[in-house]
């Protein structure tokens, strides 16, 4: 019988254009949505490094547009 | 169904068990053994005489009923099947049923060892079968039953008598033997203990819990007994997993035949590896293979544990801390009812037992140590049992780790914020500061260094800057960097930041430079605001405009609040954290959440517009800046140190003088602050102190409760990343708390605090775990570092369902904590620095508290090292020299379980540090290594240099120095004994004894007493000196030096005088034929003259028991003895005891005679060999013939000197033949006994005080320690402190 790997994770970005990663294995929280395939934990926390360039939440991007 | 009532078997040797309860029963106390009781509920279609009937058939059937226990010359027990019945069945009134069955208690020599009750009524009748536990257990009791139920119905019952098991041959069970010790010792599988209560001691108080879970619940568990056995250890393995954060791990696992004529209970541990994502039928699978597994070896735990016992530092509970019995209620005929509770023994800190009923339900019984656990954490572990019980055969899908433990109101409510329901302004913090210039315009705002601001000015100076700034090209989202000193200009500046919407970044000048140019260019710092005179501490080149105060680059500009709009979401400020690895990290946070944050604390502190504080916390904390904010946006004011650090006169006085209500102050200060107001008692009084920082303990917190006069106190805990003190603990001065450290409390305002798994799952109260906050309370992340922002903010998976918010994010604090009882959260440690031992985790911080509640020790640090390949925990403490390693030692054995005593403790003048003042973790010095620079001193002289060389090659220290103290530097008492007797072969003339090592611990101290040939000569030695209570004496066990007392003398009252008595053996020429009376005549001359007409107490360890006995009867006219500690007192075993005549196979004695004879031709003791035994009667040398017969190794030739294996087994038949002659008289005293458990389980021949004082109680059994541990045991330390105490009626 298999289980979920706890080694894996996934990136997920909320509606606040902020980014995060998660345990695969794990639901996602509610409002958080997945970006792309689990991956290793370094390999998430390096896509996010390439992904998310402006830290900016999106209501403040608005205003500030 | 067997009817074979004949008795084929008479006089049987006990199994382990048996003797190990006849042990117990011995010295009074058959705890954890419970007399074993049959209750069943008769229909009333049977008439009292059909009952009569059947049970006096009953008993005819059961040879149990026949059983004795007889009593042999030495102690041991054989079973005894008598051909007479000598049991009858007693008819008693019902309504005193339960009770008479409840009293029935059995005496093993007097006997009969069982009863049988029989009561009627009109609603049926009851029959009730108590039994001494060595006859009876649950499988006895069930093959009982059944007996009854076949007499009484007179229907064969199904059951089926399973025979007595066949022994295993002796490679067998060595075979076993040796597979169960590989598994105890392996430190990668955890006995797992429960969480513990702060300072807990394993007592013998037990506590009672229970929980019932119906058949309905349950429906998917089966009726299948294995099945549900495994279902029920999967379910604790799983619990346990989730409470110590172990997957590999251990319980002991009880298991009783079901049907049997002899006791067969016994435990075996299981050891389980789980996996953390498997289903629950996978870890069903798991379970069952390792159950199979382990009774495919079974072995008599009684063994086990001997043999782990011998070894230093095993567990207490060797089988499992943990204990779990699943029993399933008796199959019987229509009519009958049991109406028993399972009895088996209540072995472990928790004993649970889970007992199946006929209709499918399950009532899950706790029996645990009530001084050690909470009640309430019991409770719970029932209620978590029963929910991954039911959720794993309900949901087999969800990974173990996965089955919520909590539910959602429980984790609403621990995680919830202090209440508040108040609105907050949405308006940024310094839009609420500068209302006060226009409401209270002249009030003042700030005073610092001589100078103090009103709101208006404060106002009008901050607009005017902030008007150059926007002129700058600051707006939403630039940060400004204020590099000015703290005081009334840098919080002017920082306004003006905030006010031109900009972020603000300070910088305190006079830091490291490295760490400011960083954060100067880190963050692309648009604007500087600073001081001429710290320009050249700029980083050259700096792209950033640069604004000097000194210039008033604002003095053009109006003095009207400047018109910028300031979103939620843009940026109030960025504070570098002081990462003690790595560039220091930009925290930025929101102006939304900071405008919350604020508001929702002022109402918390109760802050008003009559608030004055006293922030002292520096500007680079996030902490300080909160700390000025607070006041002055409720209209108060604050009063900023200036200038370097304030001595705590200077504090203290700025206080008075400006009148402050509320202080902020760093918890390493308070301290200082405390200390001073308590010399001088110059303390004002305050409303409020608010501290934190650092943890703060018990004697920290008393020492400011009492001296600061400050009714109100709060302990802030945050890191930057959830904007400044997201967690408060807030309580009235006097508080007391249980713990290391202060509760961290609650979270503040819109926010969450949780403390969760590895898995991301909520742990129960009491388990340890990460603390999260979350809420919007969080800053938005750290500059420039997406991957570390998404690392350390995640995902809140509990906003959408506690408060409806999705998207919510978590901060992962790294710190380690629990919730308490009380829903307030404990830190316990950081998660970077857990370390783990042997399997336990271990948080270095808990050592590091009790290390600071010693005198003198002013810093401490605990520390796994790895110094070629050997882990051990090693702790360091800032002390004054005076302050002896050995004693910090003994204080935190006194204290700590014996899984967090570090391996070393070193005393340092102060902690090595980096060049940023940061602990230098690197330069701490290897434990062993000698700091203080007077040590290691080289020898002068002849005898110096001879006597060094007999310590380093004892001891095994070749650093060791002339200076050095024999037992700070690893001298024991084994090595004791051997330097003495080779310092006493070179110096003959002076004849030193263990007093003299005592006394003079040194090299040159003791050489300079052979210079002057004066040993101490005395035969008492003040362990401890001091003291205004009743003194106690210790009498010397066989062989022993005195020392091994010590760790007692530490445990008990600081006030109590303790005094140890010079084993006899060790002490002089031994004189032959000598009897006790003379071995105690010194020491009774010593009490006598020392305590004459005064109270006293006495202890005797070993055979020192008699020596104590004796010396009361010579004593108790003259002196009033209290108590007498009787701890692990033999009588002659069988070996030696009078009338135990010992037995031969043919040919076997005289063979042992020539042995005798061929090994006397040989020793170098002959003389003194020849003269014990010339000094034998016929009787005595047949014993020690049969003695030497059962020796396993050759007979030593190693003698005469003390220590050796010959001396030492002279010495032993010499004790035996004195002791031999000594009769134990009756006396009354009071009399308080003690006994090792391995010593019960060996069935050693314990003497039972009862016997010969009217005064004297049962035996306290000490578990987990054996006959030469008992000593040095904590448990056994706190139980005879508290009955000193009782004795001493204090």
């Amino acid at each position: 019988m298999t289980h979920p790997d706890p080694e894996l994770w996934i990136c997920v970005k909320n509606t606040e254009d902020r980014w995060s990663v998660w345990p695969a294995a794990l639901p996602v929280p509610a409002g958080w949505q997945a970006q792309g395939a689990p991956e290793c934990h370094a390999d998430c926390l390096a896509r996010v490094e390439q992904n998310w360039r402006d830290p900016r939440p999106a209501a403040l991007k608005e205003a500030m547009a | 169904m067997t009817t074979d009532t004949t008795l084929p078997h008479t006089h049987l040797a006990p199994s382990h068990a048996e003797a190990q309860i006849c042990a117990h029963d011995q010295v009074g106390q058959l705890a954890p053994f419970v007399i074993q009781r049959l209750h069943l509920a008769i229909d009333p279609r049977w008439s009292a005489s059909d009952i009569c009937r059947a049970a006096t058939e009953m008993i005819a059937h059961n040879p149990v009923f026949a059983t004795r226990l007889v009593r042999q010359a030495g102690g041991a027990f054989r079973r005894k099947e008598t051909a007479s019945h000598q049991i009858t069945v007693s008819e008693v009134p019902i309504e005193e049923f339960e009770i008479t069955l409840k009293k029935a208690r059995f005496s093993l020599d007097a006997g009969p060892l069982a009863a049988v009750y029989v009561g009627s009524g009109v609603t049926g009748s009851l029959l009730g079968v108590a039994l001494h536990p060595v006859l009876a257990d649950r499988g006895v009791l069930n093959q009982i039953a059944a007996h009854f139920a076949q007499a009484l119905t007179q229907e064969s019952t199904s059951f089926e008598d399973q025979p007595e098991p066949i022994p295993e041959s002796a490679e067998t069970e060595r075979k076993r033997l040796e597979h169960w010790r590989k598994l105890l010792q392996d430190p990668e599988i955890l006995n797992v203990r429960l969480p513990q209560r702060y300072n807990g001691k394993e007592g013998t108080f037990r506590g009672h819990a229970q929980l019932s879970i119906d058949a309905e619940t349950l429906s998917q568990f089966g009726t299948d007994a294995t099945t549900a056995e495994t279902a029920i250890a999967t379910a604790l393995g799983i619990v346990l997993m989730r409470y110590s954060g172990q997957s590999r791990l251990r319980f002991a696992l009880g298991e009783t035949r079901p049907f049997s004529q002899r006791r067969s209970e016994d435990l075996l541990p299981l050891c389980l590896a789980l996996t953390p994502y498997a289903s629950f039928p996978s870890a069903l699978r798991h379970t069952a293979g390792a159950i199979s597994e382990a009774r495919a070896r079974p072995l008599s735990s009684a063994q086990l544990v001997q043999d782990m016992l011998r070894r230093d530092g095993a567990d207490r509970h060797v089988m499992g801390a943990v204990t779990l019995h699943v029993v399933g209620d008796q199959s019987l005929p229509e009519g009958l009812r049991r109406l028993d509770p399972p009895q088996p023994a209540t072995q472990g800190e928790c004993l649970l037992i889970a007992q199946r009923h006929q209709d499918g339900g399950l009532t899950l019984h706790a029996n645990y140590a009530r001084d050690l656990l909470e009640p309430a954490l019991i409770e719970r572990l029932l209620t978590h049992l029963a929910r991954v019980l039911c959720t794993g055969l309900k949901e087999p899908e969800l990974p173990v780790a996965r089955i919520p433990l909590l539910m959602e109101d429980e984790l609403d409510h621990l995680s919830a914020p202090y209440t508040d329901d108040a609105e907050n302004d949405p308006r940024p913090v310094h839009d609420l500061i500068a209302d006060h210039a226009r409401l209270t315009p002249e009030k003042t705002a700030l005073i610092s260094d001589g100078e103090s601001w009103s709101h208006d000015r404060l106002n009008r100076s901050a607009n005017q800057l902030a008007h150059h700034l926007i002129a700058r090209g600051v707006r939403a989202e630039v940060p400004v960097a204020i590099m000015v000193e703290r005081g009334i200009d840098a919080v002017m500046a920082i306004l003006a930041a905030l006010k031109a919407g900009g972020a603000y970044i300070p910088v305190e000048p006079d830091h490291p430079e490295s760490r400011n140019h960083h954060i100067l260019t880190d963050a692309g710092v648009a604007v500087v605001v600073t001081r001429r005179r710290y320009l050249n501490r700029l980083p050259q080149g700096i792209a950033a405009h640069v604004l000097c105060l000194d210039d008033e680059p604002g003095a053009d500009q109006p003095e009207y609040n400047p018109e910028v709009p300031i979103h939620r979401d843009q940026i109030a400020y960025i504070m570098y954290t002081s990462g003690s690895t790595g560039k220091p990290k930009g925290v930025a946070v929101e102006h939304g959440p900071l405008s919350d944050h604020l508001q929702d604390t002022a109402r918390v502190y109760e802050m008003s517009a009559e608030s004055r504080e006293l922030p002292f916390l520096p500007f680079s904390s996030d902490g300080g800046h909160e700390r000025w904010m607070n006041p002055l946006m409720m209209g108060g004011s604050a009063v900023i140190p200036h200038g370097p650090l304030w001595t705590p006169e200077q504090t203290l006085a700025a206080m008075r003088t400006h009148g402050c209500n509320n202080a902020s102050i760093p918890t390493t200060y308070l301290q200082q602050l405390a200390e001073w107001a308590r010399e001088t008692g110059e303390a004002p009084d305050m409303r409020l102190y608010s501290f934190g920082g650092e943890g703060l303990a018990q004697s920290t917190f008393d020492l400011l409760s009492d001296e600061l006069r400050a009714p109100l106190l709060i302990n802030g805990y945050g890191p930057t990343e959830t904007i400044m003190t997201p967690m408060v603990w807030k309580v009235r001065a006097g508080t007391k708390f249980e713990g290391a450290y202060a509760p961290l409390g609650r979270a503040v305002g819109h926010r969450r605090a949780y403390v969760l798994d590895a898995n991301m799952m909520p742990c129960p109260i009491g388990v340890v775990g990460e603390i999260h906050l979350g809420g919007e309370g969080v800053a938005r992340g750290y500059v420039n570092r997406p991957g570390t922002t998404a690392e350390r903010f995640i995902p809140d998976p509990f906003a959408p369902d506690l408060d409806g918010r999705d998207a919510a994010r978590l901060y992962k604090s790294g710190d380690l904590g629990r919730w308490r009882e009380d829903g307030t959260i404990e830190f316990l440690g950081r998660v970077d620095l857990q370390v783990k031992l042997n399997g336990y985790r271990i948080e270095p911080g808990e050592i590091e508290a009790a290390l600071l509640e010693q005198t003198g020790v002013s810093e401490a640090l605990v520390l796994l090292r790895e110094d070629d390949g050997h882990k051990r925990l090693v702790g360091y403490v800032v002390a004054p020299p005076q302050v002896r390693e050995e004693d910090l030692m003994r204080a935190l054995e006194a204290r700590l379980p014996r899984h967090m005593i570090p391996a070393a403790i070193v005393v340092l003048d102060r902690m090595p540090t980096n060049p940023n003042a940061k602990l230098d973790r690197t330069a701490l010095p290897l434990p062993g290594t000698r700091q203080n620079a007077t040590k290691n001193v080289v020898p002068e002289g002849e005898t110096e240099t001879t006597m060094l060389r007999i310590w380093r090659t004892q001891i095994g220290n070749s650093a060791l120095g002339v200076t050095d103290d024999f037992f700070a530097c690893g001298g024991k008492s084994l090595i004791a004994l051997k330097v003495i007797a080779e310092m006493r072969k070179h110096w003959p003339a002076t004849p030193l004894t263990i007093a003299d090592l005592f006394d003079a611990p040194t090299v040159r101290q003791l050489a300079a007493r052979i210079a002057t040939g004066r040993s101490t000569g005395r035969q008492a030695i003040a362990l401890r000196g001091t003291g205004h209570r009743p003194i106690l004496y210790c009498f010397p066990g066989l062989l022993v030096s005195t020392r091994e007392y010590m760790r007692l003398t530490a445990a008990l009252d600081a006030d109590q005088p303790v005094t140890g008595f010079l084993c006899h053996s060790l002490n002089e020429e031994k004189r032959l034929n000598v009897s006790v009376p003379e071995v105690v005549a010194d020491y009774v001359d010593h009490i006598r003259r020392e305590s004459k007409g005064h109270p006293c107490a006495f202890l005797g360890w070993s055979w020192g028991g008699l020596l104590a006995w004796e010396a009361a009867r010579q004593l108790h006219d003259d002196v009033d003895i209290q108590m007498v500690g009787m701890v692990d007192v033999c009588d002659l075993g069988r070996d030696f005891a009078p009338g135990a005549v010992p037995e031969f196979a043919p040919g076997e004695r005289e063979q042992l005679e020539v042995d005798l004879r061929r090994w006397l031709a040989q020793t170098r003791m002959r003389p003194q060999w020849d003269a014990l035994i010339d000094a034998m009667d016929e009787l005595c040398y047949a014993q020690f013939l049969r003695f030497i017969g059962n020796e396993a190794d050759p007979l030593p030739i190693d003698g005469p000197e003390v220590s050796s294996r010959e001396h030492t087994f002279w010495v032993l038949i010499d004790n035996a033949l004195v002791f031999r002659r000594y009769q134990v008289s009756r006396l009354d005293i009071p009399v308080c006994s003690y006994s090792a458990g391995d010593s019960l389980s060996r069935g050693l021949n314990l003497l039972d005080w009862r016997r010969y004082s009217p005064r004297a109680s049962a035996a306290t059994v000490v578990p987990g320690t054996n006959h030469l541990h008992i000593i040095g045991d904590q448990m056994f330390h706190a139980q005879f402190r508290t009955d000193l105490d009782q004795a001493f009626d204090v």
